[in-house]
């Protein structure tokens, strides 16, 4: 059990590092008028739903903190309301063991505004220069869009991984 | 096997509990350093970036014109167009590289005339962009020189025509370029041929604003903008963009420099005009300095 967590946490590092790295690549240097969506935010957000056994606090915080880094926002904020709102919401999955699609929707989509709102709101509190409200709000809603989309890809693999794992077990 | 054991998970959960609020008090702590003391995180910053970039740099050139290629092929569907508008534009071209050499004959020889030397301490360095700021919030690029090619901190950086922004942030491969369109950018500016002086400012737009400027009624969209030099930060003289009125009635720069395209920037090395702080020192022989200091100390004695 504790080398398959570690094999998965590996995994989902390297993936974030990928997602960080495709980020940074320097095909956008102009000022955008529109904002993607926080790529890394939500496919954390669908493993802690879908696999809330795989992932640590401790995986959170680094990859989000090289993520500050990289990415010029101030280092650890991002990152602790990061490890804080995942936390949370991985307290919140990790004891049903089916629930209601709509209910899961609902509390990623509070949680993942509320990293991103509080983000927002103590840049500015704290005179960070910050690019806007607007930038924030659509971040925001194309970031929720994007959950569903990646809970469908990562929530059929994991669907695959448990098959496989109880016809072993039948065997 | 696939499930959590429910025991296991409340064995685990104070410890689970206790880790994550560890975690969350140090980056909390760190973000407050962040705060407080700036120049120290941000060198962190700088290691951190450095420790890990240059691991990606052979993929990173690949990956970014792989991607540029299929960006642009689109434009390629438009070929036969653009091949006539390009044979036109060298039309114009060819009649202002004629212009071009006649001025720079009658400039080569006016400098002769002259006796004039260049200052032979604005060199520069080329690099070659690796990154963005990956983010729409921030505008920034990563670069392929750092500490090892001499690179220091606030250093003006150009493409080939105009500023693109300064040092901020140097790891011993990769340094960090703020770009004038960052929030954080603010340059003073001499716009020509007033001479007013402003600060340019960047918003995170395409085209910076101009302010606290002392007349705007002596400028006029369309005048040059240049680095003033004042502050100490940036050699003065450099090309920074074109004045321009934004619908709102803002002054605004149009930038010199190509954003469009950061591939390679040139970083100009510039250590500083020798600051004269007492004006004795420039008139005052060196070997007569001691005796000011001499009196000074008499006049404490007594």
């Amino acid at each position: 059990m504790n080398v398959k967590s570690f094999a998965f946490q590996t995994v989902y590092f390297c993936i974030g590092l990928l997602i960080i790295f495709f980020q940074i690549l320097p095909l956008q240097t102009t000022p955008q008028t529109w904002s993607g969506p926080n790529v890394l935010l939500v496919f954390f957000a669908t493993i802690v739903t879908k696999r809330p056994e795989f992932t640590s606090s401790f995986l959170i915080a680094f990859i989000f903190l090289i993520e500050d880094f990289f990415l010029m926002r101030p280092p650890g904020l991002m990152s602790s309301l990061a490890v804080l709102g995942f936390y949370f919401l991985k307290r919140k999955f990790q004891h049903q063991e089916e629930s209601p699609v709509l209910f899961g929707w609902g509390s990623v989509a509070t949680c993942l505004t509320l990293i991103l709102l509080l983000f927002y709101f103590i840049s500015v509190l704290l005179f960070i220069p910050s690019a806007g409200f607007r930038l924030t709000l659509m971040e925001i809603i194309v970031t929720l869009a994007l959950y569903p989309i990646f809970s469908l890809l990562i929530g059929s693999f994991a669907k695959l991984d448990t098959a496989d794992a109880e016809t072993i077990i039948q065997r | 096997m696939a499930g959590p054991n429910p025991k296991q998970v409340d064995t685990l959960a104070p410890i689970r509990y206790l880790a994550t609020g560890i975690i969350v008090f140090s980056l909390v702590t760190l973000f407050v350093i962040w705060r407080v003391d700036n120049p120290r995180v941000e060198k962190l910053r700088a290691e951190v970036i450095d420790a890990i970039l240059p691991k990606f740099e052979w993929v990173m050139a690949p990956a970014t014109g792989l991607i540029r290629i299929t960006q642009d092929f689109r434009s390629y569907q438009s070929l036969y167009d653009q091949n006539q508008e390009l044979r036109r534009e060298l039309q114009q071209m060819k009649s202002w590289k004629e212009a071009a050499l006649q001025l720079e004959q009658e400039n080569a020889r006016l400098l002769d005339l002259n006796n004039l030397q260049l200052d032979p301490k604005l060199t520069h360095i080329s690099s070659i962009v690796l990154a963005d700021s990956g983010s729409p919030f921030r505008q920034s690029v990563l670069v392929n020189v750092g500490v090892q090619d001499g690179i220091q901190d606030g250093w003006a950086t150009m493409d080939g025509l105009g500023l693109v922004g300064r040092i901020s942030g140097v790891g011993s491969k990769t340094a960090r370029v703020l770009l004038l369109t960052d929030t954080a950018s603010i340059v003073p500016a001499t716009i020509q041929p007033s001479g007013q002086q402003a600060l340019v400012s960047g918003d995170n737009t395409i085209a910076p604003t101009v302010e606290f400027l002392e007349n705007a009624d002596v400028v006029r969209p369309g005048d040059r903008v240049e680095t003033s030099g004042s502050g100490g930060i940036f050699p003065p003289n450099l090309l920074i963009g074109r004045l321009a009125l934004d619908p709102s009635g803002r002054l605004r720069v149009r930038l010199a420099a190509d954003y469009e395209r950061l591939e390679f920037l040139r970083v100009l090395r510039n250590f500083g005009t020798e600051p004269i702080d007492n004006p004795g020192n420039l008139i005052v022989n060196k070997n007569l300095k001691s005796l000011p200091d001499d009196q000074s100390a008499v006049e404490n004695g007594t």
